[in-house]
């Protein structure tokens, strides 16, 4: 049995959903991966030679102060902008060449997620759901909400009244209905209260032991190492460090990413 | 997934306050317009029957007198009208439906509704084609203006592209949802409008063919600004730019480009005043008979008498002042035709100027199509003129000739009853379909070329989002 997030698993034969949760089993292959990635604006170098490599089941998480490149770096894999070099490959294809193939099994989380306010949080999955899966059950839409933690009360309520971390869990449950095979995430704890934080990234491993490669860009360095699985410091666009999250320490962590902040306070 | 994103749309918009409220305005301004315009035409309908029957019952009671006499006595005759006028009615308020027909005269029509108005008026009439043709497409924008900044402020933009969501089908998805609540107002709001007028009792003709393309033309007119709506939402960053935009755009349409080209048109083809028609008269009339005044015509008693091979007038076998007065008349109608061709033809300059406005707005052609839908438009009113002043000739021409074998030169005659009863019939269809449509074909080819510009600018949106 292993024990993260409090969740705890069998490591042969815990099911939730209809997924068999076995780590062991997953193909170790790189999800989400960039090659000498990089992007300017005007005479601003946003992201700088970037290489990373996210694998099924893993969760990376970017650390970087304001400015770092982070979200970028989503946006390139999104497809949203295109590369000035290099490439950005998810499941193995080039997405700026296939960027509708490369959206079909990628989800994507913003950091306020933004859903339609005068629909409700079922209404907002059924849209969203239906755009990717066509029609889904109406039972099959209220499992995924509560697979994702959403508490039944809210499913018929409109989204102009959800807090932000009931919106981010209506995002997990319309990345579960697309099953996709990759979630990228720009700051999505951002704002969220402990408690709403610590049921996110419990959804987030759900999500990764069933192999889902997760890309998620924060600031919450407690957060990044109790969800991640690997963690990457970025400044000034470039990837200046990455751990592995078991083998680091919290404290060694914020010395490092600390160690960055300075050196951006006194470059600018 | 176009009718998925359309059917979002719907929900969206039936869940905002700002569609809610703006509905429900159109939806009480419309229903106040029907019923204070169905309220106006009945009480005009029964004035118009009690005048009708009054002026026939004077006509036919007049006492005994010269027949000429009873021409200068003269009658009304009223402009027939289509219940649609109850929906749009044009240029009646301002051109008048009664006419008085007399003789020597062509007079213009009178009681204007115009004239007992305040000056409020000029804010524009609430009728129903007051809320479909000018604040219709205010709804329209109200609705629309956000379509697409929307979605580009509330970040949901990425998602729907993260969600592969093409350009065509997001765009197709928007204007059916829009469209799909324009006519979900717009439907039962005109079949409402069609019940109502279908039972107002004694008025005009109900043509369901008239009925059905003003229906038409309203839906077409909603489209093109649905479009608009849209492209203007697509290239617009912010609402709030794509609200005074369109807004802009709104009143430029509705507003401004109608009341400049009218005042361009009346600047440039300026129609002669009352003066100026009466001085037009006097020198088309100059030189010719006067059928009141005897020594204008010594002439012709000559050239009359030597045809009869008589001496004198009383040998004629007929009455000679009446036939003066018949060969006036004539002169009077020659002066008339032209002083009316001139202003037909100065009106027909202005409508050509006033028609260049069409290429800036589509309200113009929409609004003609409208009123010619309803016979309230100029054509019409010219075309009933017409007829009349045809009437009036046959009219005066029966009383005249009359007086000219009914008697001879010198002796007192009076008509009676039955000469009263015998005047001739007025009776006037309004012009068919066919007639109508072709008289329209110009704002037609304006209307639907407007449509499809309106789709060309959609096109344009695709092509610009990366799709081709």
């Amino acid at each position: 049995m292993f024990l993260k997030n409090n969740v705890s698993y069998e490591k042969t034969g815990d099911v939730i959903g209809s997924v068999l949760l076995c780590p062991c089993q997953l193909i170790n292959i790189n999800m989400l991966k960039t090659k000498g990635l990089t992007k300017v604006y005007g005479s601003t170098v946003a992201v700088k030679d970037l290489n990373l490599k996210i694998k099924q089941g893993q969760i990376y998480c970017l650390l970087g102060p304001n400015g770092a490149g982070k979200t970028t770096t989503v946006n390139l894999f999104m497809g949203f902008v295109s590369p000035d070099e290099g490439q950005v490959i998810v499941n193995g294809l080039d997405v700026t060449k296939h960027t509708r193939e490369v959206r079909q099994f990628i989800s994507y989380i913003p950091e306020n997620l933004a859903l339609y306010p005068n629909l409700t949080g079922l209404e907002n999955l059924e849209f969203f759901a239906g755009l990717s899966n066509g029609q889904l059950a109406d039972s099959d839409l209220k499992k995924l909400l509560s697979e994702a933690g959403l508490q039944q009360s809210a499913y018929d309520q409109r989204v102009s009244g959800y807090s932000k971390g009931m919106r981010q869990k209506v995002g997990i449950a319309i990345a579960l209905a697309k099953d996709s095979k990759a979630l990228i995430l720009d700051e999505p704890t951002s704002g969220l209260d402990p408690q709403a934080s610590n049921e996110f990234a419990r959804l987030l491993t759900i999500l990764s032991v069933k192999g889902v490669a997760i890309l998620m860009t924060t600031h919450d360095l407690f957060r990044a190492r109790e969800t991640g699985t690997r963690i990457g410091i970025m400044r000034d666009g470039v990837l200046r460090r990455e751990f592995n999250a078991g083998d680091v320490k919290h404290d060694e962590l914020e010395q490092v990413y600390l160690e960055q902040i300075l050196q951006n306070v006194e470059e600018a | 997934m176009v009718i998925r994103i359309a059917k979002k749309e719907w929900k969206e918009q039936l869940r905002e306050k700002r569609f809610l409220a703006a509905g429900l305005l159109m939806v009480l301004l419309f229903m106040v317009a029907l019923i204070s315009s169905k309220a106006y035409y009945e009480k005009e309908q029964d004035l118009r029957l009690q005048a009708q029957q009054g002026i026939e019952e004077n006509w036919l009671n007049q006492r005994d007198k010269n027949p000429h006499g009873a021409a200068h006595y003269g009658i009304y005759l009223f402009k027939p009208e289509s219940r649609l006028a109850l929906i749009d009615r044009g240029v009646n308020r301002y051109a008048g439906t009664a006419f008085f027909v007399e003789g020597h005269v062509r007079n213009e029509a009178q009681f204007r509704k115009i004239e007992d108005e305040t000056g409020l008026v000029r804010f524009g009439e609430l009728t129903p084609a007051y809320i479909l043709i000018t604040l219709m497409p205010l709804f329209i924008i109200l609705i629309g203006f956000n379509a697409f900044t929307k979605e580009r402020e509330g970040g949901t933009w990425k998602m729907l592209q993260s969600h592969n969501v093409p350009m065509s089908k997001l765009l197709l998805g928007k204007w059916a949802g829009v469209t799909f609540t324009v006519l979900m107002l717009f439907i039962p709001l005109f079949m409402l409008m069609g019940l109502i007028i279908y039972t107002v009792s004694g008025f005009g003709e109900f043509s369901l063919t008239h009925y059905l393309i003003l229906g038409a033309v309203y839906t077409l007119y909603y489209l093109i600004f649905i479009n608009l709506t849209l492209i203007v939402s697509w290239f617009s960053k912010k609402s709030g730019a794509a609200f005074i935009m369109l807004l802009a755009i709104w009143i430029v349409a509705t507003l401004v480009v109608p009341k400049l080209f009218v005042s361009a048109a009346q600047y440039h083809n300026p129609l002669p005043d009352t003066n100026a028609v009466a001085e037009m008269y006097r020198e088309a009339r100059a030189g010719g008979i006067d059928g009141h005044v005897p020594s204008s015509a010594r002439e012709m008693e000559r050239q009359v008498m030597e045809e009869y091979g008589v001496d004198k007038l009383e040998d004629l076998p007929f009455n000679f002042a009446g036939y003066r007065l018949q060969v006036g008349e004539e002169y009077d109608t020659k002066a008339y035709n032209y002083v009316f061709s001139h202003i037909h033809s100065v009106i027909s300059d202005q409508d050509a100027l006033i028609r260049r406005g069409s290429l800036i707005s589509p309200f113009l052609p929409v609004r003609n199509l409208s009123m010619a839908m309803a016979y309230t438009d100029v054509n019409n009113h010219w075309d009933f003129s017409e007829a009349v002043e045809l009437y009036r000739q046959d009219f005066v021409r029966y009383l005249n000739e009359d007086l000219m074998y009914s008697s001879r030169t010198g002796e007192t005659y009076l008509a009676g009853s039955d000469v009263w009863a015998a005047k001739p019939d007025f009776s006037y269809e309004l012009p068919g379909m066919g007639e109508v449509l072709k008289a329209q074909s110009g704002n037609l080819f304006l209307l639907f070329g407007w449509v499809g510009i309106s789709f060309l600018g959609l096109l344009t949106i695709k092509s610009k989002s990366g799709e081709g």
